[in-house]
């Protein structure tokens, strides 16, 4: 009888989840499939044919020069950007958490850029950036320092983008970081407080393992993120000057929409999926070490 | 060990004042135990000898030096909170040495002293658990084992076994008490417990608004109330009060507008038959019969059954009855009262004494 409802249950409730599991498929599951299949074929985009070629694609990835140049630029942008936004939020929630007077209007504000375009907010930080007009370099000049050519110089562009990314993710992460922070209880900061520990101490013992959580999915998403950023480069640096901010999206991006090579971007999406897949993975693994490992 | 003392202590929050200019003074070792109200400042008064809470005005000073200018950490006092407040991502052990590491005590100094409590508090097995693998009695010992190993001068309690169930919550305060025969440590510890008051204090503070009301040891404060709040405060069931008329001039009693007896001074006698007069009380002089009631409620606590009488619309009295019939609720009956035990107070509430 139990057993009946509960079949039941379960029936309607694939019932209801039906359209939104048909949209997912058509929209995600299918494309992804598509994609997988594409990676093994040379796609022609005129005829549409499909060639298949087998492990070529990924094998004259794997020999590439250049794919091995904008791997390494991606996980510069990532060495930049992760630790950046992650740090970065983290310290803007903490300062917001102590200051409840400003809280909700900073939070309102920092969340400003995660709303508006990736192409947006790299206009405007290409007027920022602008070595002779931009409003970086005149505030640098006032402390007299002469700025960089932010974006052409290939020592300075790579930072350049991750400021821009970081700027457009803090907001993101803030919202969760200060959701945790509200959660730590106070009666822990202040038994700390009683048995010795200095803010500094009480932040690193107590509040930063309360909020663990919260800590280890920002990082997650933000790596997540910094691998799959593409609008502001393709606005602020088109993956130059020198190949400096050609991260792998970007040079999907070339090979599929510049160069016509369907097949060659889907192995590259593919490689992609399992790099972002394996990153998260040791991350979940880390976390999983850390929380079961005596402190 | 070390001696506490408020000195015209007042604090405000924001327009509010919680505390006005109390003055306290715990002697080395006592154990001073704080009852009051729901929101009468007792916490507020804690936070502020630990230093996590500001004075608005006024000093608190530790073995007659100020302290209220220092950290928590600075003052050599410890904590026990009313949930626990153990560091969840730490081991037992972890949570009751966190203090000394920070102090810097050599790690051999560190793993005897926490052996030392762990053995006092019966948590040796339970030292390399988390909090959340602990119940609530346990935690409540880890708790206290973290003030503990500080060795500080003071102990602050903050209703610590009021998350316990009843019998735990006696095991834990007979442990209390033999605790504090064994540090012989000053002790301030604030419950809503009668029997945790009268059975652990050396003496009570009865706060109410702020102020502090009476301090006494617990059987005086019990048997001589200084005031009608202390009285109804005090004792469980509750005094009883009943109204009066004037009392003649000169007698100086004139100014007594209320009566209080406790349960245990009077008592139920039913009225036999269908005699609607008292009894007559011969040879009891000191005993008194004031009018008839009806039973509302009988309360048998099996050495003693309590009964809840009404002398009049909303005027209820608790007495106990003696008797081998038990009454039962809408029977008619007598209060007899044993006057020697009768409190007088006058209309602000304040002891009239003879
Ligand atoms: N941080 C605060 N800000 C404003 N008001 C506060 C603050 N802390 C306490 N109060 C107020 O001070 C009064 C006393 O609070 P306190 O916690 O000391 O009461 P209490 O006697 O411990 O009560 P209880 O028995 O319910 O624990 C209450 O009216 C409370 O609302
Ligand atoms: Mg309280």
């Amino acid at each position: 009888m139990s057993e009946n409802s509960a079949d039941s249950a379960t029936r309607s409730a694939w019932l209801f989840l039906a359209p939104a599991l048909f949209l997912m498929f058509i929209f995600t599951v299918a494309p992804a499939l598509f994609s997988l299949i594409l990676s093994f074929h040379d796609f022609k985009p005129f005829s549409f044919a499909m060639v298949p070629v087998g492990l070529d694609q990924y094998m004259e990835l794997a020999a590439s020069e250049d794919y091995r140049a904008s791997l390494m630029a991606t996980l510069q942008f990532a060495a930049l950007v992760v630790p950046g936004s992650v740090i970065g939020s983290l310290a803007v929630a903490v300062l917001l958490d102590q200051t409840p007077f400003f809280r909700s209007i900073f939070r309102t504000i920092f969340l400003i850029p995660v709303g508006i375009s990736p192409a947006m907010a790299a206009m405007l930080w290409v007027f920022l950036f602008n070595p002779t007009s931009g409003f970086l370099n005149y505030l640098l000049s006032m402390v007299g320092i002469v700025g960089p050519a932010w974006l052409s110089d290939p020592d300075w562009a790579p930072l350049a983008v991750s400021l821009t990314t970081v700027w457009k993710e803090v907001g993101f992460n803030i919202i969760f970081l200060m959701a945790a922070l509200a959660q730590v209880p106070v009666e822990l900061q202040e038994a700390a407080w009683m048995d010795g520990a200095n803010a500094l101490r009480r932040f690193w013992h107590i509040t930063l393992p309360s909020i663990s959580p919260a800590m280890f999915f920002v990082t997650v998403v933000s790596v997540i993120h910094a691998f799959e950023s593409f609008g502001q480069i393709h606005i602020l640096t088109r993956g130059g000057p020198a190949g400096s901010t050609g991260v792998l999206v970007y040079q999907l991006f070339r090979d599929g929409f510049e160069n016509s090579r369907l097949g060659m971007a889907a192995a590259e999406a593919v490689i992609l999926f399992i790099i972002i897949g394996a990153v998260t993975l040791v991350q979940f693994f880390v976390a999983r070490y850390l929380k079961g490992a005596p402190q | 060990m070390a001696q506490l003392e408020l000195i015209q202590v007042s604090k405000d929050f924001g327009k509010n004042s919680i505390i006005h200019g109390l003055d306290l003074t715990v002697e080395a070792g006592e154990f001073l135990v704080v009852v009051g109200p729901s929101g009468c400042g007792k916490s507020t008064l804690l936070r502020i000898v630990a230093g996590l809470e500001p004075v608005s005005k006024g000093d608190v000073r530790i073995d007659g030096r100020s302290v209220t200018k220092l950290s928590p950490k600075a003052r050599g006092i410890a904590m026990v909170f009313q949930n626990y407040a153990l560091y969840p991502h730490m081991s037992v052990r972890e949570n009751i040495s966190f203090g000394l590491k920070l102090a810097k005590i050599p790690d051999d100094e560190v793993s005897r002293r926490v052996t030392d409590a762990a053995k006092l508090l019966h948590i040796g097995a339970l030292l390399d658990r988390k909090p959340y693998q602990l119940s609530g009695g346990q935690k409540q010992r880890v708790a206290m084992g973290r003030a503990m190993v500080r060795q500080p001068a003071i102990f602050l309690f903050d209703e610590p076994l009021s998350n316990l169930d009843a019998q735990l919550r006696v095991q834990m305060r007979a442990e209390i008490a033999s605790l504090h025969r064994r540090l012989r440590s000053t002790i301030v510890y604030v419950t809503h417990d009668q029997t945790e008051a009268m059975t652990l204090a050396d003496r009570i503070v009865v706060m109410r608004a702020g102020k502090v009301e009476q301090i006494a040891a617990p059987m005086e404060l019990y048997r001589n109330p200084a005031t009608k709040f202390v009285a109804s405060f005090i004792g469980s069931p509750a005094m009883n009060f009943l109204p009066v008329s004037v009392f003649p001039a000169g007698t100086g009693m004139h100014r007594t507008e209320t009566i209080g007896f406790r349960p245990e001074h009077s008592e139920f006698i039913p009225a036999s038959g269908s005699s609607r007069l008292p009894p007559v009380v011969s040879g009891e002089d000191d005993a008194i019969i004031v009018g008839t009631g009806a039973v509302k409620l009988v309360e048998p606590l099996g050495s003693v059954t309590l009964v809840h009488c009404e002398l009049a619309p909303t005027l209820n009295v608790i007495c106990e009855y003696h008797g081998p019939n038990i009454p039962v609720p809408g029977d008619e009956g007598f209060l007899k009262i044993d006057i020697s035990q009768l409190l007088f107070f006058d209309g602000e509430g304040l002891r009239v004494r003879k």
